[in-house]
């Protein structure tokens, strides 16, 4: 036999062996040896022959050693995750026990502590189970990896199986956590686009889902080789997964918070799309390096599962950048000179504000007037007024046309007489406190806007001043008392918005609406059937004139609004002390204290975004850009819950502005009436004797250089005015609000 | 809650339809999968004689082929849960076997003899290797064989012990091992070519 030299000529020789080819025989001393060991091995007679009850005593053996080893030893050997086969034995199970221990008690003393040494001891724990796992237990240490498919192994391979896994689920873990403050961030950043943003979202949790599954399909495939197919197993093993990756997400979610609170805030793309990238390529490795342990996954396979991952990785990245170039940069960004006009516009006045002392008792210097249910003697020198009864009447409606409203309300109309004799003699003190140069009734601290606990009790009795004086007119219009009616309605016009004119933050300026309604129902009635001479109704038009809101009302306080609610978010941010108590720590839920700042950061800059691109088309008092109560994009939990309802302010806002536009036309026209004896067949007609200019209908949704006149019949000795919009049903009334007679405000 | 999941996954059971020897290895193997004794007993009934050659060959030693085999039977009813295709259940089983002889070596830690028995049979010329004319001479050759055998690494030991003892195919050695057929020659060839020069080494 010619020697063999190489691997390949053994090969060939070795495989002529195996077919036992003649050729074979007789050709050297090697060919002799290995025929010698073939012999030596496949010869049976030196092995001793069996006993006969060798199989019972063998069978009997076995299932007696089965029976004898403990329970757990018996459950974990054949239904856990080969992992756990050595935790289940004794001390590893006190281990493992007093690890969870540890970690729990780490959990409870701090949160980012518990990330840190969680990571640490996760990785310890996998080291340490895979060196336990050769060690002997008494029984025969376990055949290989897969008992029915890979053999043999390097230890390369063996670590990759278990390693890789753990670390896919740990960085899987920090790519879930990274990509929920991503999410957060971007819908700062396209926060105009509401219904984008939650498509955007539910994208990025199918894609986290899809790349996890993608990823830990092949190693999950892998594991259930080696531990069956039955329901405990696979049970016991889908517990396990889904432990490690909520530990995982846990962690990392304290340590990404950490670490990547700036470098979010201004790289949120790039670091999506790194991580993306990164939890592909990490499904590629866990997929390639497992599948030499499995018996169905090959390259292949795993090429393509990979390709995939990646494939909807990009997908995402496209995605992002797609909308990040589409929606532009931040407003904040975008808009950068008017973003500081509006802050320190709102600056300027906060500190004006603070600037007054606290020797007076905390109470502002522009106090001229104090309004308390109950007095509370020594709280300053303003003008004290005792509401007595009439605040029963600040928190209902009652001119509202619901049944159940009126029914309330004639309950309630019953206290009137007492509350009127008492109403009528602080009376005075209004009409005094009208003289004043500024009102204002609340703390200073108030004045931020958020202490809703003493703020809004101030407006709504506030509001009860304004039902009272709505009263007075009403009953005087009904007794034939005119000039008594247009004094009332005159005075709480005046009141409605003299009472808040300290007061810029947006819910000042709906309470300031809120009083502008009530005192404006009982106009259209008085105008047209109470016979007004024309200096009352002129005094009419000009304190309506007065208290209409200003075009610019609602985006001055946007602009307050913002800036209160940025400082807040930014205080709870940093986690200090915070000045302004607008809100306590104890209204917000403790689920926030564990959420990364990078959230809360998020937040804020959502909020501002959102807010002051609103605040900019509020100039123009378009219609709201969006409605109803998903104005808010769940993923912004803080901003959903504090931020008030600004589409809502915004529809009210266009809509009394419509409303007093509307009775000024109203009193020019039956102005017009007295004089030629009959209503104009035009709006053109009353200018400018009778109105400077004809208003644009603000209800209209459209934006202001094109929004539409009021809708104008006139029939000789009846007109109607018709002011058409779906934003009036966003504050509960009907879309078609009609002026005049026949209509819903009806002189008749 | 846990004693019945216990139950259901480990303790021994006997399954509606008896299984015996005349069964296949397969429904053997099914059987087994439920924790089924009797399907314990067809296995050992059936594989018992060729489990313990390939075990008294690596270990040649009676007793501890015995403890060998016991500890594979064990292992096998265990886990059989684990053992995913039924047709694979013979490979696996002369696998585990394999291992636990490499266990016991291991544990022993000393280099086997071949008992008493053996030697006497020994004496006898083994098919295929040129008769010596001294049998004392030729039965220090063939021990010697085996003693070569024995100290080849595992992974050479178990590929020859499947080709050479249990005559697998090199099909049935690539579903064994879970490699590909040309791993599994050159495997082989690779534990042949070690066995020479070991051989060779001892000589020298």
């Amino acid at each position: 036999m010619t020697e063999p030299h190489d691997q390949d000529t053994f090969e060939r020789f070795s495989e002529l062996l195996d077919q036992e080819d003649e050729t074979c025989e007789n050709q050297g001393v090697e060919e002799e040896l290995l025929l010698g060991l073939r012999a030596v091995l496949r010869d049976r007679t030196g092995t001793p022959e069996l006993p006969s009850d060798f199989t019972k005593t063998m069978t009997e053996a076995v299932l007696k050693r089965h029976k004898e080893s403990p329970w757990a030893t018996r459950f974990l050997m054949n239904t856990s995750p080969f992992l756990l086969g050595g935790a289940g034995r004794g001390k590893s199970l006190l281990s493992a026990l007093g690890l969870g221990g540890l970690l729990a008690l780490t959990g409870l003393l701090s949160f980012d502590a518990l990330a840190v040494v969680g990571s640490v001891l996760l990785v310890g724990f996998v080291s340490w189970l895979l060196a336990r796992r050769r060690q002997d237990s008494g029984l025969p240490s376990m055949p290989g990896l897969a008992e029915n498919s890979p053999f043999p192994e390097s230890r390369f391979h063996q670590l990759c199986f278990y390693l890789v896994p753990t670390l896919a689920i740990l960085l899987s873990g920090t790519a879930a956590a990274l990509m929920f403050q991503g999410l957060g961030t971007i819908s700062y950043t396209f926060r105009g686009d509401e219904a984008g943003l939650v498509q955007l979202g539910v994208f990025f949790g199918v894609c986290v889902v899809l790349l996890l599954s993608l990823g830990w399909k092949p190693t999950l495939q892998a594991y259930r080789l080696r531990f069956g197919r039955s329901f405990p197993a696979v049970f016991t093993l889908n517990m396990f997964f889904g432990g490690w990756f909520f530990l995982a997400t846990l962690a990392t979610l304290g340590v990404t918070g950490r670490m990547s609170v700036d470098a979010m805030r201004q790289h949120s793309a790039l670091w999506l799309m790194s991580l993306v990238g990164v939890l592909g390529v990490l499904s590629f490795l866990t997929t390639r390096l497992s599948c030499s342990v499995q018996a169905n996954v090959s390259l292949g396979q795993a090429l393509k599962r990979s390709t995939a991952s990646l494939a909807i990785s990009f997908l995402s990245i496209g995605f992002v950048l797609n909308m990040f170039y589409q929606m532009h940069l931040t407003k904040e960004l975008l808009y950068p000179k008017e973003y500081k006009q509006a802050i320190d516009e709102v600056e300027s006045w906060l500190a004006d504000q603070m600037a007054i002392p606290d020797s007076k008792n905390g109470w502002m210097e522009v106090k001229r007037f104090m309004i308390r249910d109950d007095i509370d003697a020594g709280l300053g020198d303003g003008i004290e007024l005792r509401l007595g009864a009439l605040k029963d009447f600040a928190d209902t409606d009652l001119f509202s046309k619901d049944p159940t409203t009126m029914e309330k309300n004639e309950e309630l109309l019953k206290r009137w007489p007492q509350a009127k004799a008492q109403f009528l003699e602080e009376l005075p003190r209004i009409r005094e406190a009208l003289k004043k140069p500024h009102f204002a009734s609340i703390p200073t601290e108030a004045t931020d806007g958020y202490d809703f606990a003493t703020l809004v009790p101030n407006f709504i009795l506030f509001r009860s001043i304004s039902q009272g004086l709505a009263l007075l007119a009403e009953e005087a219009f009904l007794s034939g008392e005119p000039e008594q009616a247009v004094d009332y309605l005159v005075l709480g016009l005046e009141w409605s918005y003299r009472a808040n004119e300290s007061n810029k933050t947006l819910i000042g300026l709906m309470i300031r609406i809120a009083q502008l309604s009530i005192a404006s129902n009982p106009i259209e009635k008085v105008v047209l059937r109470g016979n007004l001479n024309d200096s009352q109704l002129e005094s009419l038009d000009a304190a309506l004139a007065a208290a209409q809101v200003p075009r610019m009302a609602l985006h001055t306080a946007m602009n307050h609004e913002i800036y209160l609610v940025d400082k807040w978010i930014r205080q709870f941010e940093d986690r200090e002390p915070r000045a302004v108590k607008e809100v306590s720590l104890e209204d917000v839920p403790a689920f926030y204290e564990l959420l990364p700042d990078s959230y809360l950061g998020s937040e804020r800059k959502a909020y501002l975004n959102f807010e002051l691109s609103r605040a900019s088309n509020w100039k123009s008092l378009g219609a709201p850009e969006v409605f109803g109560e998903d104005e808010i994009n769940p993923f912004n939990l803080t901003s959903q819950i504090f931020v008030p309802n600004t589409a809502r302010a915004q529809a009210q806002v266009m809509t009394i502005r419509s409303r007093v536009d509307a009775l000024r036309l109203v009193i020019a026209l039956e102005r017009f009436k007295r004089k030629q004896g009959g209503y104009p067949a035009s709006l053109q007609e009353i200018v400018p004797n009778y109105l400077q200019e004809l208003p644009r209908d603000t209800a209209s949704g459209l934006p202001w250089p094109r929004k539409p006149g009021f809708e104008y019949t006139s029939h000789g000795q009846t007109f109607q005015l018709t002011s058409r919009s779906q934003v009036y049903e966003l504050v509960g009334e009907s879309s078609r609000q009609v002026y005049g007679y026949h209509g819903d405000h009806s002189g008749e | 809650m846990y004693q019945a999941v216990l139950s259901l996954t480990t303790d021994a059971k006997h399954s509606p339809e008896t299984v015996s020897s005349s069964n296949t290895l397969e429904e053997i193997a099914v059987a087994l999968k439920t924790g089924d004794s009797k399907a314990l007993e067809a296995l050992v009934s059936k594989t018992e004689k060729a489990c313990f050659h390939l075990a008294y060959s690596l270990l040649r030693d009676r007793e501890l082929s015995r403890d060998a085999l016991q500890d594979a039977y064990l292992i096998v009813f265990q886990r059989a849960g684990q053992l995913r295709e039924p047709k694979a259940l013979k490979s696996w089983l002369f696998r585990i076997v394999t291992h636990c002889c490499h266990d016991i070596r291991k544990k022993r830690g000393f280099e086997l003899e071949a008992d008493v028995e053996e030697k006497e049979e020994a004496a006898r010329p083994p098919v295929g290797v040129k008769p010596e004319a001294d049998p004392a001479r030729r039965v220090a050759d063939q021990n010697r064989l085996r003693q070569v055998f024995g100290q080849l690494p595992e992974i050479d030991r178990t590929a020859l012990a499947l080709r050479e003892i249990c005559s697998m195919s090199y099909e049935e050695m690539s579903r064994t091992l879970g490699v590909p057929l040309g791993t599994v020659r050159s495997r082989l060839a690779k534990a042949r070519k070690r066995f020479i020069s070991v051989y060779k080494g001892e000589k020298s």
